[in-house]
């Protein structure tokens, strides 16, 4: 019994809690409106470039919103690939001191 | 059976009003507004009790106000499967003895074509209400003259055209009516199958008793068994008679000894130039059958049961740049494979003819239909008069084609319908 817990104690100890600041939610939120602000520009310009129906500025909605996710998960993406280099040169730096 | 009456098939199928169906199906009005010929019966007797006899007798034994009394026959199989369907039935061997029976209100003749003629006139002769199927007869003499006796019996007198009664092609029809497609540009019609037409001779029985449609003798082969119904939708969508026709057909495929051809192609052409083609080959079947009505805004296909407008606006603006954006960066590249993006192409989808699919079929509403007129003895208007030009428009084709020359409809076949008037010569 006292040896499970122990365990459970070393368990708890190497995996530590997920905690999504406010602050980082607020930042994600901004990054995909800005996605999505880019998505409407880009569909008012088309709107005009094509001379299609004014309408299409609220009919395309979701079609932006399709294309606002796509941009924030490759920026996403991007973001994950920076940071996985930067701590793998972070790593090789400290194995080299 | 659901029985149905004008109103509530108007709200069936979602048509315009009632208005409207009478103006495009006048013969509609032998449904009546409220259903008032319950508790009434119509006595009916068949001659001939085949494939298609046993079609019609399914439908109108679940008819609560038809009896069928009598079938007249003497192919016994034919006999022993209509008794299946309409058990505790009379039997006669010659449908002469079945008119002589007083108790029979109305016939249903479903024979071979060459056998209409004679049946027709000696059930009008005998005081009976006639449905004859299409096409009513072999000639057009025989058809003129089965018309003439009809007007003068004052009996009810249906032609088997079951299009008029078919949801979907009174829709169609009423659509191009209102002129919501603009004017109709042409008509096309095709019929392909890929089979010999053939059906299995039993031992006791002859080839030419059984696949009687192959021989001249008693059929003109597609152009009186399918072509007639498909250039009636024609005629009804133009409400107008075709007045010339030219054709040709040929053997080209089932070389079988049969007489009849199994290629055929006709142009019908009216007044104003608008031509309606019938084309039938029995030896390929991709394109199946279909009306094609074009129209200068629109195109209309029944058996689809879809309409298309000409002009169809273009995909989403974003689509579209975003399409081209992906083109550019990929149209080049041998590995870009097929595009993700939604193709921004005007691919035609159409639109439903009815909003929900019809569950009548054209052939159960037109034997309610006669079972109506029979009870109460109206004739629906032009009913009539659109199956004696259906027939007449597919005998005359087929003349066109077996003397390989343009005929014109003939003065002395004229009827007093759309624009066409009866002669009055006497040459």
């Amino acid at each position: 019994m006292r040896a499970n817990c122990d365990n459970y104690k070393k368990y708890n100890e190497r995996m530590k809690d997920l905690i999504i600041s406010s602050k980082r939610i607020k930042k994600e939120l901004i990054g995909f409106l800005a996605c999505f602000f880019i998505g409407f520009v880009v569909n008012v310009a088309a709107v005009f470039y094509y001379k299609t129906t004014s309408i299409e500025i609220i009919s395309s909605l979701p079609y932006i919103f399709i294309f606002a996710s796509i941009l924030y998960g490759i920026w996403s993406f991007l973001r994950v690939i920076v940071l996985l280099i930067n701590r793998g040169i972070s790593k090789i730096k400290v194995g080299n001191k | 059976m659901k029985q149905i009456d004008r109103r509530q098939f108007i709200k069936e199928m979602g048509i315009i009003g009632g208005g409207a169906l009478l103006a495009t199906s006048p013969w509609f009005s032998a449904f009546s507004e409220r259903n008032d010929t319950v508790g009434s019966m119509a006595h009916v007797g068949f001659i001939g009790s085949g494939t298609r006899g046993r079609f019609l007798m399914g439908f109108l034994v679940k008819n609560p106000k038809v009896k069928i009394v009598a079938i007249a026959d003497f192919y016994q199989p034919s006999i022993d499967a209509a008794l299946k369907i309409a058990p505790k039935t009379k039997v006669y061997k010659d449908y002469r003895a079945m008119l002589d029976d007083k108790s029979i209100d109305a016939v249903v003749i479903a024979t071979p074509l060459d056998k209409h003629y004679q049946m027709v006139m000696d059930a009008f002769d005998a005081g009976k209400h006639v449905f004859c199927e299409k096409s009513i007869a072999y000639s057009l003499e025989e058809t003129y003259e089965i018309y003439q006796k009809y007007q003068r019996s004052k009996k009810i007198f249906f032609i088997g055209q079951q299009r008029l009664f078919d949801p979907t092609y009174i829709r169609a029809v009423e659509m191009v009516h209102s002129g919501k497609f603009g004017d109709i540009s042409g008509i096309r019609t095709f019929w392909h199958r890929n089979n010999d037409w053939r059906r299995l001779v039993p031992p006791f029985a002859t080839d030419e008793f059984i696949n009687w449609r192959l021989y001249k003798a008693h059929s003109k082969g597609v152009m009186t068994e399918l072509a007639c119904h498909q250039v009636q939708v024609g005629t009804w969508a133009m409400r107008e008679i075709p007045n010339k026709v030219m054709g040709h057909g040929a053997i080209t495929h089932w070389k079988d000894n049969r007489e009849v051809y199994d290629n055929v192609s006709c142009i019908y052409v009216f007044e104003n130039g608008v031509k309606m083609n019938f084309d039938s080959v029995l030896s390929n079947k991709f394109y199946g059958l279909e009306e094609q009505i074009l129209c200068s805004k629109g195109t209309i296909e029944p058996e689809k049961k879809k309409y298309y407008y000409e002009e169809i606006p273009p995909a989403p603006a974003f689509l579209q740049m975003i399409n081209d954006v992906e083109k550019g960066m990929f149209g080049t590249l041998p590995f870009a494979g097929t595009s993700w993006v939604p193709e921004t192409a005007n691919v035609n989808k159409g639109h439903s003819l009815l909003d929900k699919n019809s569950e009548r079929d054209g052939t159960s509403l037109m034997l309610e239909a006669f079972a109506e007129a029979v009870i109460t003895k109206k004739q629906p208007p032009l009913i009539a008069e659109e199956g004696y030009y259906a027939t007449a428009l597919s005998l005359l084709g087929h003349q066109a084609i077996v003397e390989e020359r343009t005929l014109v409809f003939p003065d002395k076949f004229k009827l007093d319908y759309l624009n066409h008037k009866k002669s009055t010569s006497i040459f």
